[in-house]
């Protein structure tokens, strides 16, 4: 017996059950094989340990209530949107995760729609400096309106260059 | 298949639902096993094993009985499960306080801690499994199917299955080796 043969027959000797003529040609071949027989040993032990777990069991008086429900689904009529919803459904184990995410959600949004206003917005250059223009300062600068004007619009003085060409002259 | 399935499928077929309950409560606590084993939690093991029947309800009339309804039903389960698996893997935890919740029968607090602590490594070990490969080491060391019939509930050949169970058993193996080099 070669050593893919024997590892394969192993994998029956440790996890389930062999007909005793392959159990012998496998004991055969570890007698001779160390590294065959260091594997046989870790699947056994692996095997045994996962075997050692007991088997799940659901909580008492669940059958009763799970016969019930499944009663109830199967008279259930199939519907497309029913089994959209099945399908899109949460699985139960995740729905506090879902109701924790929908929840920051619902907060998200609306600490975004009912926000206070907000305060109003820092007062335009313009409106800065009108309080400070008198009626006198006008009489002796009767352009003074115009160059704040072209203060704030930012192109820096009276004398820019224009920004487009001006329009020819109708004749 | 199975007479006695063969004959209750028959049943159903001809409108006896009492022949489904029958086979409900006859196949419930394998595929809640085989469910629970594979998602490690009881609400969503408890879900797809009636999620299970449901689907069983409706494509039994279908039934052709050429493979084994145990054979099929452990299908249905095992591919519930990789789905749930892989809407799951967007929240991948794993609930392994309800799953070793489940007190050892061993006396003394010493014993029992022991097997406390073993039961939890191997669940984590297991729970870090691909899930194919947690439903071929489940469908194996848990139901003792031959791997013929494992090979027919993945859809894969045997050697596939051989294959599969040998890594992952190695690989377990090397989980709990890891593991319990840590702890000491």
């Amino acid at each position: 017996m070669q050593c893919l043969e024997a590892r394969d027959a192993l994998l029956e000797i440790t996890t389930g059950r062999t007909p005793p003529d392959l159990r012998r040609a496998v004991a055969a071949h570890l007698a001779d094989c160390p590294e065959c027989r260091a594997v046989a040993g870790e699947l056994e032990e692996t095997a045994a340990l996962l075997r050692a777990v007991p088997d799940p069991a659901p909580p008492d008086g669940f059958w009763p209530d799970f016969m019930l429900r499944l009663e109830e689904r199967i008279r259930e009529p199939v519907t497309v949107g029913g089994r959209l919803r099945r399908w899109f459904r949460t699985p139960p184990s995740l729905v506090p995760a879902a109701a924790t995410a929908a929840a920051a959600l619902v907060f998200a949004i609306s600490s975004v729609v009912l926000r206070p206003p907000l305060p109003p917005t820092a007062p335009s250059p313009a409106a800065l400096v009108a309080p400070y223009i008198t009626d006198s300062m006008r009489a002796l600068m009767p352009h003074l309106d115009e160059a704040v004007q072209i203060w704030q619009s930012g192109l820096g003085a009276e004398n820019a260059e224009p920004l487009l060409e001006p329009l020819p002259q109708a004749p | 298949m199975d007479q006695e399935d063969a004959a209750l499928v028959e049943a159903f077929k001809r409108g006896e639902e009492s022949a489904f309950t029958a086979l409900v409560i006859k196949y419930r606590e394998t595929v809640y096993r085989i469910a629970r084993r594979m998602v490690a939690n009881h609400e969503d093991g408890a879900d797809i094993t009636q999620e299970v029947f449901i689907r069983a309800h409706r494509a039994l009339p279908r039934f052709d009985g050429r493979s084994h309804l145990r054979t099929w039903l452990y299908r249905i389960t095992v591919n519930l499960c990789l789905d749930y698996q892989e809407r799951r893997n967007r929240h991948p935890w794993v609930d392994l306080e309800e799953i070793t919740a489940e007190a050892p029968v061993e006396t003394g607090p010493v014993a029992q801690a022991e097997a406390e602590a073993t039961r939890q490594a191997i669940t984590r070990a297991v729970a870090v499994l691909p899930p194919r490969q947690r439903a071929m080491v489940t469908l194996r060391l848990y139901q003792d199917l031959p791997y013929g019939e494992i090979a027919r509930i993945m859809g894969c050949s045997e050697g596939t299955v051989k294959a599969t169970m040998f890594a992952a058993l190695r690989k377990l193996r090397g989980l709990l080796a890891t593991e319990w080099s840590e702890k000491r």
